[in-house]
């Protein structure tokens, strides 16, 4: 069976007075129905970027420059907005970062949810309402019909973004990008929404981008992991191994610097330096001027290379595969 | 809601009761009427009998008193030019005033709104530069000019239009328009658009800015993400929200639109309440001047609480934290 959606070389650029900023630089991943994958790194790394350009939804002045973005069989790039318009909200849906701004405050929330429904089907009003009702009880609202009739400043946090939920679930797409979207939110309702969804999306079988900086919150979550860095892929795998055997020493400084259990009184260890510029990013590979291992080798860019166990690695100097030393 | 509106309604009562006591105060101070009304070579019996019979010889205090209980029953005051009750003489100017400024309010919303949106979503279009470089022009160049040129350009060079007065009138709900009918329509447009043209501007940059803030906004591209037409996130999602400060700046512009249509009426000699009261001032015809000022600012009053209610009804938060206070 083919790809769900498969994204070969993606380039994202934003012009700006200062020049060209290359936010996504040569993404290349591919996602399989109903699978999980989660796109981590930090703020600038390009993953909102790559989840926004799917949809064709990358405001001025940025613009994608190249490559292509594969949905189902159809070239997104190419397809251009008609395309684009027939397919958000109907099989790829997306949930935003802050659930405060994401619904229109002078609407209701009917008027909100009815007009996703319409945007896509010939239905009677009525028929739409219902279903988003449905959608509504779904995620876990209660007193459906009341909230169908409330402003969104009449919900909290999390019930608004439950409701962004619901407005994804819709059209039963095939696939969901998350942006963040419980980074606003408290860890308890964190914990919920990431259970809901999950459970969501292994019923109606949708894929799911979720995009974070947060490693703990999607190494139980997703089937596959994919870590940027500045506006690249650096390492790629299954979650478990990935997250187990880190071999990417920009990986390995991430999960090292979450803190565990039993390890009162040591300094946390942090990754050296600072994100760079897009604007002035370094000759060769990215992330050598903060890397322990570089050296003069790194000068030049290394590809993104399988290693045969499911994984890709962007590095020159990869950490040793732990599992296959240390296997009997 | 009732709250708010019984309290909204105090307040309105409140600014009426201190214009007229500011208003009164204001006229009084600016000279003796008698000084300009009577002849000249009257003797200072006369005067001082003309005094009695205005009641003008009586104190600030007492006049003010007089006034406002008269002004209770709906008179404010006798003309001392005219010799007619103040009020029904600007009754009659009243109508003309009042339609010259809704249709320049009408001209420059449906104008402006749509103008200053289409610059707000493309603003480095070469539309979008333009309907903002010729908005500049719509309110730095003096509004007076700008009346003779349209004059001197369609009346004068090209003929089309009539250069000044109000033209056939027809009776419409009692009153008398000019809309209605060709001939008073043809009189109506060149001062409608010059009255029009400053608030336009305002609108055009005011819904520009506000296009262009809430466009950025993350549930705009929501709305997108969620498969709408990009009209339907303009007509809906963006439109509901700029509108909100501009029903604010229309409510607001209104009232200045119908008191100081003055430089508009002399130029078009447009028989309204503005050239009025320009003549009245200079004759000093005390109740004349004190009626219109009065009746403007009930005009201005109830046209704010008007935009207040429709303001509640656009923004739904302002309804909700408001009925609890």
């Amino acid at each position: 069976m083919s790809k769900l959606l498969e994204i070969n070389d993606l380039q994202t650029h934003f012009h700006t007075r200062d020049g060209v900023a290359k936010a996504v630089d040569g993404v290349t991943f591919s996602l399989d129905r109903g699978e999980i994958l989660g796109l981590v790194g930090e703020s600038g790394s390009g993953k909102s970027v790559t989840g926004f350009s799917i949809l064709g939804l990358v405001d001025p002045p940025g613009r994608i420059a190249g490559g292509r973005i594969v949905f189902d069989g159809d070239d997104l790039v190419a397809g251009g907005e008609p395309m684009l318009r027939g397919l958000r909200g109907k099989r790829i849906a997306m949930i935003f970062q802050d659930p405060m701004m994401t619904l229109n405050p002078v609407l209701r929330i009917d008027t909100q949810m009815v007009e996703t429904v319409l945007a896509h089907e010939r239905v009677p009003r009525s028929e739409a309402l219902a279903r988003a009702r449905a959608a509504l009880v779904q995620v876990g609202i209660s007193a459906p019909d009341e909230r169908l009739r409330s402003y969104p400043h009449q919900f909290s946090g999390g019930m608004r973004q439950r409701v962004a939920i619901a407005i994804a679930l819709l059209h039963k797409p095939d696939l969901i990008i998350a942006d963040e979207p419980t980074t606003a939110l408290d860890v308890t309702i964190q914990a919920q929404i990431l259970s809901e969804v999950q459970s969501l999306c292994a019923q109606s079988g949708t894929a799911l981008i979720w995009i974070t900086h947060d490693l703990a919150v999607v190494s139980g979550l997703a089937d596959r992991l994919a870590v940027m860095y500045a506006g690249r892929i650096i390492e790629e795998g299954p979650t478990a191994s990935v997250i187990a055997n880190p071999r990417h020493p920009y990986t390995r400084g991430l999960i090292d610097s979450v803190p565990k259990g039993k390890q009162h009184g040591r300094m946390l260890s942090q990754i050296k330096g600072m994100t760079p510029s897009l604007l002035h990013l370094p000759e060769g590979c990215k992330f050598a001027p903060r890397c322990p291992r570089a050296d003069a080798a790194c000068r030049s860019e290394p590809a993104l290379t399988p290693t045969g166990d499911d994984r890709s690695i962007r590095c020159h100097h990869p950490h040793e595969d732990a599992e296959r030393v240390h296997a009997p | 809601m009732l709250v708010y509106l019984v309290r909204r309604l105090g307040q309105s009562l409140l600014a009426i009761v201190a214009m007229a006591v500011l208003v009164f105060a204001g006229v009084y101070a600016i000279g003796n009427p008698v000084d300009v009304l009577i002849n000249p070579e009257a003797t200072q019996a006369e005067i001082a009998a003309t005094m009695q019979r205005l009641g003008l010889d009586r104190p600030l205090y007492e006049q003010f008193g007089i006034f406002v209980m008269n002004a209770l029953q709906g008179d404010l005051g006798t003309s001392f030019v005219y010799g007619r009750p103040a009020l029904a003489i600007i009754m009659e100017r009243l109508p003309a005033t009042m339609e010259l400024a809704l249709v320049a309010l009408f001209l420059s919303v449906a104008i402006g709104i749509p103008l200053g949106v289409w610059a707000g979503l493309r603003p480095d279009s070469i539309a979008g530069r333009t309907i903002m470089g010729g908005s500049i022009l719509g309110f730095s160049l003096p509004n007076f000019w700008q009346g003779m040129l349209l004059i001197l350009v369609f009346a004068v060079l090209l003929g089309w239009l009539p250069a000044g007065g109000r033209g056939e009138t027809t009776e419409f709900l009692g009153l008398q328009v000019s809309f209605l009918t060709w001939d008073g329509l043809t009189h109506l447009i060149l001062p409608a658009i010059n009255l029009a043209l400053f608030k336009m501007s305002l609108i055009i940059r005011l819904a520009r800015a506000n296009t262009r803030e809430v466009s950025l906004q993350d549930y705009v591209k929501f709305a997108r993400a969620k498969g709408l037409s990009g009209r339907r996130v303009v007509m809906v999602h963006i439109l509901k929200n700029i509108m909100i400060p501009v029903v604010t700046i229309i409510g607001l512009e209104l009232g200045s639109m119908v008191a100081f249509a003055i430089v508009t009426e002399t130029v078009f000699a447009w028989p309204g309440m503005g050239k009025l009261l320009i003549d009245s001032i200079n004759l000093l015809d005390r109740p004349v001047i004190v009626a219109y000022l009065m009746l403007t600012v009930l005009i201005i009053v109830s046209i704010n609480l008007l935009v207040d209610v429709i303001y509640s009804l656009l923004d739904p938060r302002i309804r909700l934290s408001e009925m609890k206070g």
